[in-house]
């Protein structure tokens, strides 16, 4: 009895407190439930203004040639791939509803989505594909990509919504070619903007975006595409890509809010933005790296005791640093973590061993580096310049403008130059077309059996551990002979205002604008 | 001029004494070689070892303006001269001989004074390639117009004086009447023209080394300084400001002084 009332007493009231904080808590988390749920309902409506780096090439494949870093979003924003792909490298039905391989694997059979337009009112269709995959892999259309393309033998159309892809042997990195976010040959342009010759410079898909204008080195800008096959989407009204070449510009354009988002590779600015609770930063790591390349074919080149004294007087953790204050990663091998090959034979720096691989050669090195002419070209110039002078090497810097370094790399006439390995999710097809002896864009001259052994095996091997073994080889013997300098990893930082939702990654440093939306509503749109 | 316009003409004198000696004792400085990069220290304030701190490659900014200063020493007055060689060539004859030859050449005159510099300057650096000489010479062409103005203006002034005339009377030649009489008349003005000059070539070598298209590195230019620290404004302002502040100083006393010497010559030249 005692008991019952001393303790139901003391019951009541704990159970008063107990209920009490139930009810304060439940609250609490019901209302930060709510506003999570608020946040959640994506707004419709409002412009995006998007700060970019450069002017765009174009998005014809035949005359663009490729994406450039800014093209891709826009590419995004308007086409459509066959499949996207998702981290883990599988296929993503986008335009194409399945992928059947055969069982020989070398005939793939794509089933199309239906009922979809190009946003002139053209169908989308089997007729659309082929026309499209036809004309990249036309030789007299000299695609740039084609000798990526190689290993394709001919697509046709087995009905109205099917194609059929024939290869010349299995070929594990085909799905790549259907659904990779960076080659332009994947994006399906309307068959009507290529036989009229505008889709360069007015691109027609069947994206959540439809192409509004082009004015040169001002604004390019898209806008709804309002019977989007994927219903709700997009939510903005219209997005605008602005190039702004300079750096610090666009970053003060963000930091203004005449720009809504950027990407930027700039470090100061993307450290600044770490601190500032009123931006958003996205990186996502990326294969590929920022490289310097080598011409193998020309002397004191040819010599790869030179090339190996020359990787180990150069500094890649210094360069990062000052360059990028690290906001890039160091790569020692192309693959940016997506294949852990474990120790690939990095060349650490070590000016005294550079010294004496020098003195093995001999004779005095001099030698020309060409660097694009923008402020961080030239300090990258002059920083290799600095740590060449070391180890007794003279380095000449010619800067040339972008347009013109690419030519003269791709035309054989340079010593040694900066230059990239391209992003692509496998990086398989590209060395082969950059490392092989007969491989169609080998710029670095580079000739070796063993080289060609390992790029073969990769190519057509279809056992992953057999690729993956063959791959590794190839990033050790990239070390080994000193064919590269890397110049630090690929990471792609996007920056955000914090209004801006939806962007989820900034993986291959494409802004995706379809799931993009502004919270309360967006702005105003502007008047222009 | 009174005492205040002589203060400052001498600290110009002054400034500008310290700037070419510190252009020909670079090599001497207990500072480090302008090259160097110091990797722990990119864009530091000024500090111990690094007086006026580093830039953004960790490369000392004191030793990197010494040496800044023979490339803008020797620009910043051999072009003038180059200028005032091919000016006082186009500009004396033709304020002499009058007539057809001085329309021809102010023809020409007009056409170059027309011609966008900096466009000269990035063909011309393109074709010679970019080197102190070529820079010199660019810069040099660029400026004769101007001079080769004030040539023709001042030759039809004295050409038309006394003791022009008398030398005529005692059957001088053309030749010798612009060699003694006229050519060292014409110099005082054309000298304190090259003066104000100097400030428009300092400057105009610091726009191509802005532009990266002074002389080739490792060798160091305030132009170059200014735009490596531009980058970093915001957060490491003094890697700009103090080649800008070096190169304003120098530019101003130039300016000063030329100001200064015009006011003195011209006084002079009245009681002539």
């Amino acid at each position: 009895m005692r008991r019952s009332i001393g303790k139901g007493w003391m019951d009541g009231l704990k159970r008063y407190t107990v209920l009490t904080g139930l009810l304060v808590l439940s609250g609490v988390i019901l209302s930060g439930l709510w506003k999570e749920a608020s946040a959640a309902v994506p707004a419709y409506g409002g412009t995006l203004t998007v700060g970019v780096d450069i002017e765009f090439r174009g998005f014809d494949p035949l005359k663009a040639g490729f994406l450039g870093l800014a093209d891709r979003s826009v590419a995004m924003a308007v086409e459509e791939r066959l499949f996207d792909m998702d981290r883990k490298g599988k296929l993503v039905p986008e335009l194409a509803l399945s992928a059947t391989k055969s069982k020989d694997g070398k005939s793939w059979t794509i089933k199309l989505r239906k009922g979809v337009n190009f946003h002139d009112g053209t169908p989308f269709n089997a007729d659309a594909v082929v026309a499209h995959w036809e004309r990249l892999l036309d030789p007299k259309n000299r695609f740039f990509g084609l000798p990526y393309l190689q290993p394709i033998q001919k697509i046709r159309k087995v009905d109205d919504f099917t194609v059929c892809f024939t290869l010349k042997y299995p070929w594990m990195p085909f799905g790549q070619v259907l659904s990779s976010p960076v080659s332009i040959g994947a994006y399906i342009p309307s068959p009507k903007a290529v036989r009229e010759d505008s889709q360069n410079r007015a691109p027609v898909g069947t994206g959540p975006f439809i192409f509004k204008e082009w004015i040169a080195t001002d604004r390019l800008v898209v806008v709804k595409n309002p019977n989007y096959w994927r219903k709700g989407k997009p939510y903005l009204d219209s997005v605008v890509f602005r190039p702004v070449p300079d750096m610090q510009a666009r970053f003060a354009g963000l930091q203004s809010g005449e720009s809504d988002l950027i990407m930027t590779d700039r470090g100061s600015s993307i450290v600044q933005a770490r601190e500032d609770n009123s931006l958003k930063v996205y990186a996502s790591d990326s294969t590929g790296a920022m490289t310097f390349i080598f011409n193998t074919a020309k002397p004191p080149l040819d010599d790869a005791r030179v090339r190996r004294a020359l990787a180990h007087a150069w500094n890649q953790e210094f360069f990062v640093k000052a360059d990028y204050k690290d906001t890039l990663p160091v790569a020692k091998d192309p693959f940016g973590g997506t294949l852990s090959c474990g120790d690939v034979g990095y060349r650490n720096h070590d000016p005294a061993k550079a010294r004496k691989l020098l003195a093995e050669y001999g004779k005095p090195v001099e030698l020309e580096l060409l660097h694009s002419n923008t402020p961080r070209g030239k300090e990258a110039g002059e920083i290799m310049q600095r740590l060449f002078k070391e180890v007794g090497v003279t380095l000449k810097l010619v800067p040339v403008a972008e347009g013109q370094l690419v030519k003269r790399v791709m035309s054989g006439d340079f010593q040694l130059s900066g230059w990239r390995f391209q992003d692509f999710p496998d990086m398989g097809p590209y060395f082969y077309v950059n490392l092989h002896s007969g491989g169609g864009h080998n710029f670095a001259k580079y000739r070796s059996v063993q080289m060609d052994e390992l790029l073969t095996a990769q190519q057509t091997s279809l056992d992953p551990r057999v690729r993956k073994k063959a791959l590794c080889g190839v990033a050790n013997l990239i070390n080994e002979d000193a064919i590269y300098l890397y110049g630090g990893g690929r990471r792609y930082h996007i920056l955000s205002k914090a209004g801006v939702q939806g962007i989820m990654r900034a993986d291959y440093g494409i802004i995706r604008v379809t799931d993009a939306w502004l919270q309360a509503g967006g702005k105003k749109v502007a008047a222009r | 001029m009174g005492k205040r316009g002589s203060i400052t003409f001498w600290l110009a004198i002054g400034w500008i004494a310290v700037v070419i000696v510190c252009a020909i004792t670079a090599p001497w400085w207990p500072v480090p070689a302008p090259d160097l990069i110091d990797p722990d220290l990119l864009a530091t304030p000024p500090c111990v070892g690094h007086p006026l701190g580093t830039d953004t490659m960790g490369r000392d900014i004191a030793a990197r303006l010494l040496f800044g200063a023979r490339v803008s020493i020797i620009v910043g007055f051999c072009a003038p001269l180059v200028g005032m060689v091919l000016g006082s060539l186009l500009g004396v004859p033709a304020g002499f001989y009058r007539g057809r030859p001085e329309r021809l050449i102010l023809f020409i005159l007009d056409t170059l004074l027309a011609f966008p510099g900096l466009v000269f300057l990035l063909v011309f650096t393109f074709v010679f390639g970019a080197s102190l000489t070529t820079i010199t010479v660019a810069l040099g062409v660029l400026t004769a117009p101007r001079f080769a103005r004030v040539a023709r203006a001042n030759t039809i002034r004295f050409a038309e004086r006394e003791f022009v005339l008398a030398a005529r009377g005692v059957g001088a030649g053309d030749f010798s009447i612009i060699l003694r009489e006229i050519l060292p008349n014409v110099l005082a003005p054309m000298l304190i023209y090259m003066l104000l000059v100097i400030g428009f070539v300092i400057v105009a070598e610091g726009g191509l080394g802005f532009l990266g298209l002074s002389v080739p590195s490792p060798a160091p230019s305030w132009g170059g300084m200014i735009a490596g620290g531009r980058d970093i404004l915001d957060q490491a302002p003094h890697v700009s400001l103090i080649p800008t502040a070096v190169m304003f100083l120098t530019v101003l006393s130039v300016n000063l002084i030329g100001d200064a010497v015009r006011g003195r010559l011209d006084r002079r030249e009245g009681q002539l």
